[in-house]
């Protein structure tokens, strides 16, 4: 039976991961807050990856398995929210071996086999319930009900390991299948090993914020650790998702955080000289723009930051050249293309009068795909038509506007030439 | 573009435009010295080079390692030299690779593939680029050179790479994989003396640590305090400001390596 073979195969590494110091001091109750946070968060990016690689696979077999769980990553969401620790540093080295578990993941997600081993051992750690739920809770001083990852079947935590592991044996599987299963949860014991051997003892060096705080799936990119760099950064992420209804239209959620990322990412450019800061937002630009997010968004992500650091009396420490320079180079840039403002205008105030669905916007976010795409970033035009002009959903009215404001932007250009 | 050598199949570099994987022909200095003209087998091995790149890069989007192993054989048979492979043929394509990710046309879990298999494909050279170095990197005793990754720079190829290809220009080197803590490596380097020591940095904050690593080693000597050599992605993409007190060299190829031996 795959279970028992599953049992016998992780038995030591399982032992071993039981007997580290961090489950020590958490039966003792003096785990630190850190430890259990930056865990979640940890968590939060190997969840992620795998859920998401379970989702996409076609596998039969893995997605019989997979039906008898439910998703981890919104509980792991929803109690780092409740907790209230976005201040909280992470233990850096255990971040580490959570990106590069993901990464492990991923690079073998091709193979169900590999996700299924992986999904026992994260299904398995389930098991201890109420328990670890209580000791957690108690590490950090909340009532235990305010934790919905760990024992998250609650009172069905048996019956819904008895029902995981009846599927995992109704598995129809080879020698070669069975170790290719019992392999990769043995490889995931060992990256939690890794994980939990970083988060606790930990120095306090190596406490540092850390990009997979605000946003688990933005990999291991630079972070501002100065004070309230961070915080300000987070704000003027939120004031220019509030000025971009069509992120939230397009992107949802995950475009929630990675705009918090971005932002982040973005304030630590504030420090470099103006030559290197043009040249990375460039490449961020061609990033973004390559996936339906026009510049003229990031103008505005730029904007919010530059106003807050300035109110905020940042200004002393740096002033930004690079980005006041990337914002001004598009300004040239447009006036070069022959960009008519009253032109964009009018066919904004046109969109807005259709019918059916309408977007905030829309025409200037097109313009400047259409912008993106003269100023040599290929595709970028497509990957924002392509939503905006998708017969589900808008109407033949919208994308018919849509097209005549290409068309006219194109004469523009050529009466510019 | 990449230049290979037309007489000896060494590779040159990269020309531009550096974002075509087209081989051209160029001729290595030792080449030139000998003052010989191309001939049609020369024109014969510029095919063959784009056809192993070709193949190799097939390999990589069907994960298919007998492919790639095959490629191999046929670029040894054309006598191209592991570290040559590794620098002409593997690192284009990962830089493409990296392109391709840029450009949103392939996804991150697609990129992890590709760098995975290379990064197989690269364990297989690298032990044959290291049989003909002779002196193994990481090899005690007093080394010419230090490499190492920048703290925080996960990109692990680079500087693997730069070791092989120092090793086999005849320098005496020594990767510090992972790096060790920064006061570790300030000993090391107080202790060894060596004339040089090889950073790679793959995003623009990774300098800050190399910075503090000079800083911490500037109480030796200037007569025998080491160079500091910095390059790697973020250096070929212009993203690190200058500083002094360290050597910031985008192509390989560009290194200067008359005072480190
Ligand atoms: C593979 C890869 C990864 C892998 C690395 C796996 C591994 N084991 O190494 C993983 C998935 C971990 C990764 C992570 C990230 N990556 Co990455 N990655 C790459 C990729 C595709 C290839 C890198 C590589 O190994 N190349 C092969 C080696 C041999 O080539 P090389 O690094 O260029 O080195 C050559 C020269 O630069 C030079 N050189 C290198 N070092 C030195 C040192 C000295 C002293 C000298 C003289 C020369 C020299 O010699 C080498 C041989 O020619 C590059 C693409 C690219 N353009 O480089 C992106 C790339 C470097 N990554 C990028 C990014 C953004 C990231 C992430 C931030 C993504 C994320 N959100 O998490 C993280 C950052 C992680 C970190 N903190 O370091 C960007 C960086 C852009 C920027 N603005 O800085 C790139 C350029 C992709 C792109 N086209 O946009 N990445």
């Amino acid at each position: 039976m795959l279970h028992d073979q599953l049992k016998d195969a992780t038995a030591d590494q399982h032992a071993r991961l039981d007997a580290l110091p961090f489950f020590q001091a958490l039966q003792a109750g003096t785990l630190p807050a850190p430890a259990i946070v930056t865990l979640l968060r940890g968590l939060a990016i190997v969840h992620a990856v795998l859920e998401r690689a379970v989702t996409q696979s076609a596998d039969a077999r893995l997605a019989a398995v997979a039906s008898a769980t439910s998703p981890k990553l919104p509980l792991i969401v929803a109690d780092l929210e409740r907790l209230d620790v976005a201040q909280t540093p992470s233990i850096t080295p255990a971040i580490h071996a959570a990106l590069d578990c993901g990464a492990a993941i991923l690079r073998r997600a091709e193979n169900p086999l590999s996700l299924l081993g992986t999904l026992y051992v994260l299904e398995g750690s389930q098991r201890g319930g109420d328990v670890l739920r209580k000791a957690y809770a108690q590490c950090l001083a909340v009532p235990a009900d305010q934790l919905s990852y760990w024992g998250c079947y609650r009172q069905d935590t048996q019956a819904r390991w008895a029902q995981f592991t009846l599927s995992l044996n109704a598995l129809t599987c080879d020698e070669g299948d069975v170790a290719a299963v019992t392999d990769a949860a043995v490889r995931a014991f060992e990256w939690f090993t890794r994980i939990c051997s970083a988060l606790y003892p930990y120095t306090e060096q190596q406490l540092k914020q850390h990009v997979t705080a605000v946003n688990f799936e933005a990999g291991d990119h630079a972070m501002p650790q100065a004070p309230g760099e961070m915080e300000l950064a987070l704000r003027a992420g939120r004031d220019a998702w509030d000025r971009n209804p069509y992120l939230e239209m397009r992107f949802g959620d995950r475009g929630r955080r990675f705009t918090s990322s971005d932002s982040c990412w973005l304030v630590t450019l504030i420090h470099l000289p103006e030559t290197q800061g043009v040249r990375s937002l460039e490449w961020l630009r061609s990033v973004l723009a390559s996936r339906g997010i026009s510049t003229v968004i990031l103008g505005i992500y730029l904007q919010c930051i530059l106003r807050l650091w300035m109110d905020e009396g940042f200004g002393a420490t740096a002033s930004g050249p690079g980005l006041a320079r990337f914002l001004a180079d598009r300004e040239a840039e447009r006036a070069s293309l022959g960009y008519a403002v009253p032109v964009v205008e009018r066919y904004e105030r046109r969109l807005a009068r259709c019918s059916g669905l309408t977007v905030p916007s829309a025409a200037t976010l097109i313009a400047s795909a259409w912008v993106d795409e003269r100023a040599g970033i290929v595709g970028a035009l497509s990957s924002t038509l392509d939503w905006f002009t998708d017969q589900n959903r808008f109407t033949p009215e919208w994308t018919d506007i849509v097209h005549k404001l290409l068309a006219e932007l194109d004469t523009l250009t050529g009466a510019v030439c | 573009m990449l230049r290979w050598c037309g007489y000896c199949q060494t590779f040159l570099g990269e020309a531009p435009p550096f974002d075509k994987l087209v081989i051209t022909h160029g001729v290595c200095e030792t080449c030139a010295e000998l003052a010989l003209d191309f001939t049609p087998q020369n024109i014969e091995h510029a095919h063959t080079l784009q056809d192993i790149l070709a193949e190799l890069s097939l390999a990589g989007s069907r994960a298919d390692m007998q492919a790639a192993k095959a490629a191999i054989r046929t670029a040894t048979a054309a006598h191209m030299q592991p570290v040559d492979m590794l620098l002409g043929l593997v690192a284009p394509l990962l830089f493409e690779i990296g392109e391709e990710w840029r450009k949103g046309r392939i996804t991150v879990a697609t990129e992890h593939r590709f760098t995975e298999f290379f990064e197989q494909v690269f364990a297989l050279l690298e032990p044959r680029a290291l049989a003909l170095v002779g002196t193994p990197s990481g090899a005690t005793g007093q080394p010419d050179a230090l490499v190492m990754n920048a703290w925080g720079n996960r990109h692990t190829l680079a500087a693997r790479v730069l070791s092989l290809w120092l090793g086999a220009r005849g320098l005496r080197t020594q990767l510090l994989e992972p790096p060790p803590p920064p006061e570790e490596v300030a000993a090391i380097i107080i202790r060894l003396q060596p004339r040089m020591v090889f950073v790679s940095v793959a995003l623009s904050e990774h300098i800050e640590s190399v910075r503090a690593l000079a800083d911490m080693v500037s109480s030796i000597p200037e007569s025998h305090r080491p160079r500091f050599v910095v390059g790697g992605s973020a250096v070929k993409m212009g993203l690190v400001p200058d500083t002094p007190g360290l050597e910031l060299v985008p192509d390989i190829h560009d290194l200067n390596l008359e005072a480190a031996v």
